[in-house]
């Protein structure tokens, strides 16, 4: 499972696929980055995670193209499927090449948005707190990298129950939907209902919004990525076991 | 042994397999003919535990496959041509399917290679193979771990005459041994004087089948 996990991914990064996306995200980060040009260091650094139009521009999309990619390539590889001995341990090596792929890309990234950071950046090494949230600026950064990072992973884990339950072609639908409802949820926060904030998928996309303290948008964001890890992984077991393998 | 008991499979309610009866015994060559979009490929993948019926059973050994969410125990499967890494050799191909179970070592692939003229290939990435010698690595990563069902879907697409009477002679030297194997056709002429028994299947459904030996 180990081995075709790492293997399908050392297979995806000498992809074409991989290249066009690089370029599409590094494109991105260099506008993002550039678009706070003068600002202090880590405004510029993290101007591209909190901010709503390079996440569904760039991010998400990227991410999507590879989740699927990585899928697709183990889906349709017959003699692998066959040894790997049961659908139980397909799943586990959807999970995994999954996770891969999502930390790989997730590090490249940031090692793009640091290199166009000290590409664009005319303050140097100088940390301020002004990104304009009532909250010390380090932590929410290092917050909002860690709760795009999960997102991401809810993608991929959408992706794969989406692929499992609706087959390979329509199975796209499901995380695109997630992607849709987390940029239009993205605006509805804060409402009435501490439930339906908690449960709000945009809230926990980029930034952290119109959270009242940085322990909220943490606290929330702990609750709401345990459960749906939780559910969909569940899912993504039960799934498998009714899958059209290679229909 | 293999049996499928009523199976019945349906794809967008389409059917596809009607009330499939069959039965495959160690030591026989089974040949599945029937012209394209019949249903052997779905009876191939349905043993394989790919697509589970809406009705039926697949016993492996006596083991249910589905209720038992596995895919069948000692078995190797040619179906398409898709299923190794573009970018790899052949070599690497075969050596990462032999590291998820490593039931052989490497010692094993040279001799099939040789055999099937494969050993010019084997270093050069699979995208720059032609469509018959696609086939024949597929055949390769059936044969090199000696499993006791042996699946073949269409195997004799594109590969030379040659190279045709090696994998004959191969197949039924495992015969010999044991081994269940199971060929797939829309040509009688593939599996003429090969296999021993033939199912002849048309729209999902077994219309005849013979005995050969």
């Amino acid at each position: 499972m180990f081995s075709l996990a790492k293997e399908t991914l050392r297979h995806f990064y000498h992809s074409i696929e991989f290249i066009i996306i690089i370029c599409y995200l590094a494109f991105g980060c260099f506008v993002f980055t550039g678009r706070t040009s003068g600002a202090s260091y880590i405004q510029i650094f993290g101007n591209p995670f909190i901010k709503y139009h390079f996440v569904g521009a760039f991010i998400y999309p990227t991410f999507l193209i590879a989740h699927n990619y990585i899928y697709q390539q183990i889906n349709t590889s017959n003699s692998f499927i066959l040894r790997i001995g049961n659908r139980y341990k397909l799943a586990l090596t959807h999970l995994l090449s999954m996770l891969f792929v999502t930390i790989y890309m997730f590090i490249i990234m940031l090692l793009l948005t640091l290199i166009f950071t000290n590409l664009v950046s005319n303050n140097g090494l100088f940390i301020t707190y002004d990104l304009g949230l009532n909250v010390n600026d380090l932590i929410v950064l290092i917050a909002s990298i860690i709760k795009l990072f999960f997102n991401l992973l809810v993608l991929g884990l959408i992706n794969i129950v989406g692929q499992n339950i609706l087959g390979t072609k329509k199975g796209i639908i499901l995380p695109i939907i997630y992607f849709l409802l987390t940029m239009v949820s993205a605006f509805n926060y804060p409402t009435n209902s501490t439930l339906l904030n908690i449960f709000n998928p945009g809230f926990h996309s980029h930034g952290i919004l119109e959270a009242r303290n940085i322990y909220e948008a943490i606290n929330y964001g702990i609750i709401y990525f345990l459960v749906m890890f939780i559910i969909l992984i569940i899912l993504n077991f039960l799934s498998i076991k009714y899958k059209k393998i290679n229909l | 042994m293999i049996t499928l008991k009523d199976v019945n499979l349906m794809i967008n309610k389409t059917p596809i397999l009607n009330n499939i009866n069959l039965e495959f015994q160690e030591g026989k060559i089974y040949g599945l003919i029937g012209r394209n979009g019949s249903g052997k490929s779905m009876i191939i993948k349905t043993i394989c535990g790919f697509i589970k019926p809406n009705y039926g059973t697949v016993l492996v050994d006596n083991i249910d496959i589905y209720k038992e969410n596995s895919f069948p125990n000692d078995t190797r499967a040619f179906i398409d041509t898709n299923a190794f890494f573009p970018d790899l050799t052949g070599m690497e191909n075969l050596r990462l399917l032999l590291k998820i179970q490593n039931k052989v070592s490497e010692g094993a692939i040279i001799p099939l290679c040789e055999k099937l003229a494969l050993i010019p290939y084997i270093n050069k990435k699979y995208k720059t193979y032609s469509y018959g010698t696609k086939q024949k690595l597929g055949i390769i990563q059936v044969l090199m771990e000696n499993p006791k069902i042996m699946i073949f879907d269409e195997p004799f697409n594109g590969v030379e005459e040659s190279s045709i009477e090696k994998i004959r002679e191969i197949l039924k030297q495992k015969k010999d041994e044991g081994h269940i194997i199971i060929i797939a056709t829309h040509l009688k002429e593939d599996i003429h004087n090969l296999c021993d028994v033939i199912y002849k299947i048309d729209n999902g459904l077994i219309v005849n089948s013979n005995t050969e030996h």
